[in-house]
């Protein structure tokens, strides 16, 4: 307790100073929040994926027959199965971009964890321009229950332009599994609207099996099903496909681990610095409290405290700022995976914070450990 | 002129006293280095990608595709639409009086990527016989060219390195049997040379579809553009879209780099402001252990200005030489690695001449504002007290 008011003392000496290597390490931490934050989102995604669950997708090409569906359930361990077409559209600004799932009532069975009301889906079934959209997504677009609302999209509709015109029939709660938000159609707006020269084809179709640990098995036969036809698949557990998805185009762990790699070690020197300047600039009071019997040891775990504090506070400073960085970046960047401070990515950063105030602490550390006290004493 | 020989003498001075102020100094030249780093090797990837595209275009072609289409991915353009578009003015002509033009069909065809092992999906470009009069940058490299009407495919140079399999004689597994890969070619580094190239007709039948994605036609030069857009835009019977090339392959490089060009800078301003930070910090106290020699200088004297500008040099030439240092270690690191977006991009991570000056520009800029304040401390130190206190 004896170090509180030394170290507040410490701190207070050159509060410019203090405060603008607080300011570093507080952005520095920011990106090690983010970083290590988008790291366990992509952990969760891949956590959250079923293995029992198996998304079927054109092996050539991009679109495949619906009529797929049928032979599908036949499969022996197929349970709940549902089809998909994807409108990427935006509303207004490019910006405000959504990519509407068209289906149809089956897709609760398939997805439970979307959580929605069944007597939604049966309205959507109702109404062919309808359109379900999750809370944060709409409020973002500022759509509400009843709207009538035109989006631009990759489609060509039937009057030749890609404006597709929906209905708002539902807003639905948030939910987590999905944090950019979801937007779901009605296929037979898409199917019977399009003008493209295609008919009857999906993107996806996805379902689920009775035994997970069939899951390649299940998906192999289906492969096979369609192996000779015009349009062969290729059938993957959820799973794999998001593991595949995050390491398609960037490695994302090399990625997050470079940059917050780059970010420590800017402030390691700028810590040491510091804190070599300010022992170099309190010699003399080192020698004092070293006359007045503070041990070797307790002068330099003084310091070392201090480089601590100031690396514990940026970090927790930084943290915050990472978890309030979603909200400010997703103008710029919509639909970007936003980090998640889980208590590993905390810890993490906490190791980090410490570790850097050991490191960039210790030649500070040394030097008062080291302090002959005639020679400080006598200003040499 | 005397001013500016004042600032040549209190700069030299002060450079000459930065080994003093060595480990201090570094902080700048590390902090930069760690941003100018940070920000190109990131900016190396959306570059590189971009330039793979765009290389791919030449102003003297143009490209024709189904109406409001983005891709060449459709199907929608008949063959009676194809021989219409063949048939419109503008278009270049062979020796063999046919037009230099070819209708084009984009397949996908599952691969194994090399260096991940990670199952994606590459481009099969169904061509017509004059695709290779239409890119003059083609080029044979070993292997023969395929037959029109057989099951034979050639392999872009990119491609093989990049994804397992496209070997000549390796066998490719298509909805209608095997083709063999029968040669390789290169197109000078563009995003061609990550495909495989195929008979349109045949890779056409295989997918059972009767319509092509695109038709890319050479102009009788590139003003002659309108004239051939217009002959196809009056045509009542066609439902196409016509682009300069240049334009097409600009908007789809824009489609895949903008997210992560904006990812790069907007990290790329974070840790900047952090290093902004630092530089502050380091200046003030620079200015602070020159406490003496700057009030001497005043008082024999020399002018402010010249002392706040060789502040504000000091914390340029060190933030330019970490900026070097951090450009020069992304250039190490990731000029020249492949990559590929998915399977659909194959290019190299890209460092250029452009990223180097981006990375001086952030460096000058991060000095400039970090050494403000503490230069116009300096300006301002009160003579007489700095002087007494000796």
């Amino acid at each position: 307790m004896k170090f509180l008011p030394l170290l507040w003392a410490a701190l207070r000496r050159k509060p410019a100073r203090t405060l603008l290597t607080l300011l570093s390490i507080t952005v520095a931490f920011l990106l090690v929040g983010i970083m290590s934050g988008l790291n366990a989102r992509f952990a969760k995604l891949v956590e959250d994926a079923r293995v029992d669950r198996i998304v079927v997708t054109a092996r050539y090409g991009v679109w495949f027959p619906v009529a797929y569906v049928d032979q599908i359930v036949r499969v022996g361990g197929v349970k709940d199965i549902a089809h998909l077409a994807f409108i990427e559209a935006t509303y207004q600004e490019p910006t405000n971009r959504l990519n509407i799932q068209m289906t149809d009532t089956r897709l609760l069975a398939v997805q439970p964890e979307m959580n929605i009301e069944p007597r939604i889906f049966a309205d959507l079934d109702r109404v062919q321009d309808g359109l379900i959209l999750s809370q944060g997504l709409a409020d973002r677009l500022r759509i509400t229950v009843g709207d009538k609302v035109p989006f631009a999209t990759d489609r060509v509709y039937q009057d030749g332009s890609r404006r597709w015109a929906f209905n708002v029939l539902a807003v639905v709660p948030d939910n987590e599994r999905f944090p950019q938000g979801f937007s779901i159609g009605n296929f037979k707006y898409l199917n019977e609207g399009r003008k493209d020269g295609l008919r009857n084809v999906v993107h996806r179709i996805v379902f689920l099996i009775d035994n997970p640990e069939r899951a390649s098995a299940i998906a192999n036969s289906v492969e096979q099903l369609f192996a000779n036809s015009p349009a062969p698949v290729i059938a993957t557990p959820e799973r794999t496909l998001i593991e595949n998805n995050l390491r398609g185009v960037i490695d994302m762990q090399f990625f997050t681990y470079a940059v917050s790699a780059a970010s420590l070690f800017m402030i390691l020197f700028l810590t040491g610095n510091v804190m070599a300047q300010s022992v170099r600039e309190r010699i003399p009071e080192f020698a004092v409290m070293k006359t007045v019997g503070f041990s070797d040891r307790g002068v330099s775990a003084l310091v070392l405290l201090e480089t601590t504090v100031l690396c514990l506070l940026g970090a927790g400073l930084g943290l915050v700022l990472a978890n309030a960085a979603p909200t400010l970046t997703s103008a710029i960047l919509p639909g970007a995976p936003a980090p998640i401070m889980t208590p590993g990515v905390i810890g993490f950063a906490i190791g980090c914070a410490v570790l850097v105030a050991i490191i960039s602490g210790a030649p500070a550390a040394w030097r008062v450990k080291q302090l002959s006290i005639a020679e400080a004493l006598a200003g040499r | 002129m005397r001013s500016f020989h004042q600032i040549v003498i209190v700069t030299s001075l002060n450079i000459r006293g930065l080994p003093q102020r060595l480990w201090s100094s570094l902080v700048i030249v590390v902090g930069m280095a760690c941003v100018v780093g940070v920000l190109l090797s990131m900016l190396s990837f959306s570059t590189g990608l971009s330039r793979s595209i765009e290389s791919a275009a030449n102003p003297g072609r143009a490209i024709v595709l189904q109406n409001g289409a983005r891709d060449e991915f459709g199907q929608a353009i008949t063959r009676e639409a194809a021989t219409a578009i063949l048939n419109a003015p503008g278009i270049q002509f062979d020796t063999d009086r046919r037009p230099i033009a070819s209708p084009e069909n984009i397949n996908l065809v599952p691969v194994m990527r090399r260096d991940r092992q990670l199952p994606v999906r590459m481009i099969l470009r169904g061509v017509s016989p004059k695709a290779f009069a239409l890119r003059p940058e083609f080029r044979l490299t070993s292997g023969r060219m395929f037959r029109p009407g057989t099951h034979e495919l050639i392999a872009g140079t990119a491609a093989q390195a990049q994804f397992e399999n496209l070997n000549i004689g390796d066998k490719v597994i298509m909805p209608d049997g095997e083709w063999e890969i029968v040669g390789a070619f290169g197109t000078g580094g563009d995003l061609i040379e990550g495909q495989l190239l195929g008979d349109v007709d045949t890779v056409m039948a295989s997918r059972r579809t009767n319509g092509y994605g695109s038709v890319i036609v050479r102009l009788e030069s590139p003003d002659r553009f309108a004239v051939f857009a217009e002959a196809l835009t009056a045509n009542p019977s066609l439902k196409v879209d016509v682009q300069r090339q240049t334009d097409f392959y600009k908007q789809t490089a824009g489609q895949f780099t903008t997210f992560y060009t904006t990812v790069a800078y907007l990290l790329g301003s974070i840790i900047g402001v952090g290093a902004l930070f630092g530089t502050v910090n380091i200046m003030y106290s620079a200015v602070a252990s020159r406490t003496r020699e700057i009030a001497t200088l005043r008082a024999v004297g020399y002018g402010a200005a010249p002392v706040a500008i060789s502040v504000l040099a000091e914390a340029l030439l060190l933030g330019i030489t970490g900026a070097f240092i951090g450009a020069a270690v992304a250039w190490l690191i990731f000029n020249g690695n492949r990559n590929s977006f998915g399977g659909f991009v194959v290019f190299d991570l890209a460092v250029t001449p452009r990223l180097f000056v981006i990375g001086m520009g952030w460096a000058l800029g991060i000095a400039l504002l970090g050494g403000a304040l503490p230069a116009i401390r300096a300006a301002r130190l009160p003579v007489a007290t700095a002087l007494r206190a000796m």
